[in-house]
C-alpha cells in the first residue's frame, strides 16, 4: 500500500468531556462533547502483560506465550494546562469531590462541594455520582478514541499570577472500562463553553489565618484515591470504584510580610490556620472559592530570589473539612 | 403516592431518572421534603420510598 502523504496537526485534534447518567452505558459516538482548552491527556490503557521468559521457551524471548488483557485495568488519562472555562469548573469539582450540593437560584445555580471526615461515597454500580465519556477526537475518522465511566482521581488546579492569573487544571481521570480506539465522533457537536474565565487577578479574598495576603500564585491537589473495584462480564470491567481516602494538599506563594510571618510558629507548633482563596464575587457569577477553617502549613519555604521580592512559600494540607463553591449560572440539577 | 428520599439519593444526578422525575420534585427531595410522585418511581428506585412506610434500614452511606 502507497504511504499518505498527508499530514495533519497535532492540533486538529481535540478532547472532550460527555456527562454520563449509565455508569456501564456503552460509548456514545453521537453526544455533544464539552469541549476542553488545552492539550490531549496522555493514555495509560492499564494492560496486564506478562512478557516474561517461560520455562520451556528457552533463552530468548517467545512472544506466542506472553499474556496480555486489557480485563481488570484502569486507564488513566493524565491531562494538564487546561484552561478553566466557566462551565467546565463545576464538572471538575464534581468528577473528583463525588459530593455536591446545588442551589436552585435562577442565574446562580451556587454548586457546593464539601469533603469532611463524614463524607462518603456515591454507588457508582447504581447510577450515583458523577461519571462522564472523555472523547479523544483524534486526525483520522474512525479512530477516535472514547473512555466510559471516567471519574477524576486526582485534580490540582492552579493560578500563577505572574502570568495570566487564570485558574487552570490538571489531573488524571480514570475509567474501569474497556477502552475504544475506533470511534466516530464525527456526528455530536465540540464546542467550547463561552469564553469566560476565573481569573486570580481579580481575586477580592485571599487570607491566611484571617490576614489578607498579596497572592503571586497557588497550586491545590484533591485527591479521592480512587481505585477501581470488582471485575464483571466478558471483558472483565470494573463494578464501581472505591475513593479510600481524600487529601487536599497544594502551596501558596506570597509576599512575605507581617501578616504571614506567624506561620511559621504555627508549622513549628503543629497549629491550624484558616485558607480562603476566591475569585470573582461571593455568590454571583463565576465566583470560585476554597475554605478551609483549619489547614495544616507544613515546611512553610522563604524565597529570596522571587522576582517580586521576598516571597514566602506556604505549603499546606487541609484538615478537617474543606468547601468549595462555584457559581456558574447553569442548571446542572445535581 | 407521597413519597421521600433517603439519605443517598444527595449522590444522584436528575440525568440518572431518564426523564421519569420532574426538576421540581428532584430538588425537593433533594431538600429532605415530601413531593407527590408515581408508584412506579418508588418500584424502581429504591432511595425513593413512601412516607408511611420508610425502608427497614435507611441506606446512609451508599452499601
Amino acid at each position: 500500500m502507497a504511504i499518505n502523504g498527508v499530514v495533519h496537526a497535532g492540533t486538529e485534534s481535540k478532547w472532550g468531556i460527555l456527562e454520563m447518567s449509565d455508569f456501564d452505558a456503552a460509548v456514545s459516538a453521537t453526544g455533544n462533547h464539552e469541549k476542553i482548552e488545552g492539550p490531549i491527556p496522555t493514555v495509560d490503557p492499564g494492560l496486564m502483560r506478562d512478557n516474561t521468559v517461560k520455562f520451556g521457551d528457552g533463552r530468548f524471548s517467545a512472544v506466542a506465550n506472553d499474556f496480555v488483557s486489557d480485563k481488570g485495568g484502569l486507564r488513566v488519562l493524565s491531562f494538564s494546562d487546561m484552561v478553566v472555562r466557566g462551565q467546565d469548573l463545576g464538572w471538575l469539582l464534581y468528577a473528583v469531590c463525588q459530593n455536591i450540593s446545588e442551589d436552585a437560584v435562577a442565574q446562580k445555580f451556587e454548586k457546593t462541594y464539601t469533603i469532611a471526615n463524614a463524607t462518603t461515597q456515591p454507588d457508582f454500580s447504581a447510577n450515583a455520582g458523577y461519571f462522564a465519556q472523555i472523547g479523544i477526537y483524534d486526525t483520522i475518522a474512525s479512530y477516535h478514541r472514547a473512555y466510559t465511566g471516567c471519574i477524576l482521581r486526582t485534580l490540582t488546579l492552579s493560578a500563577d499570577l505572574a502570568g495570566d492569573g487564570l485558574l487552570r487544571a490538571s489531573g488524571e481521570w480514570i475509567s474501569g472500562f474497556t477502552e475504544s480506539t475506533t470511534t466516530n465522533f464525527n456526528t455530536g457537536t465540540w464546542d467550547y463553553n463561552p469564553q469566560t474565565y476565573y481569573n486570580f487577578n481579580s481575586s477580592p479574598t485571599k487570607k491566611i489565618g484571617g490576614n489578607d495576603v498579596v497572592l503571586y500564585g497557588f497550586d491545590m491537589t484533591i485527591n479521592n484515591n480512587a481505585v477501581r473495584s470488582g471485575s464483571t462480564g466478558a471483558n472483565g470491567v470494573c463494578e464501581t470504584y472505591s475513593l479510600g481516602q481524600y487529601e487536599i494538599t497544594g502551596n501558596i506563594k506570597v509576599k512575605f510580610d507581617a501578616n504571614v510571618q506567624g506561620l511559621f510558629a504555627a508549622d513549628r507548633a503543629g497549629t491550624t490556620t484558616a485558607i480562603q482563596l476566591a475569585t470573582g464575587t461571593d455568590g454571583e457569577l463565576y465566583n470560585f472559592d476554597f475554605t478551609c477553617a483549619s489547614c495544616l502549613v507544613q515546611n512553610v519555604g522563604d524565597d529570596y530570589e522571587n522576582e517580586h521580592g521576598r516571597a514566602l512559600d506556604v505549603p499546606f494540607k487541609a484538615n478537617t473539612s474543606a468547601v468549595f463553591t462555584v457559581t456558574d449560572a447553569e442548571d446542572r440539577t445535581w | 403516592m407521597k413519597v421521600k428520599a433517603s439519605r443517598d439519593f444527595q449522590f444522584y444526578r436528575l440525568a440518572v431518572f431518564g426523564g421519569e422525575m420532574k426538576k421540581e420534585d428532584y430538588r425537593e427531595l433533594q431538600a429532605g421534603k415530601e413531593v407527590d410522585v408515581s408508584a412506579s418511581l418508588v418500584k424502581k428506585y429504591p432511595n425513593i420510598f413512601e412516607v408511611d412506610k420508610p425502608p427497614k434500614k435507611e441506606v446512609k452511606d451508599g452499601n
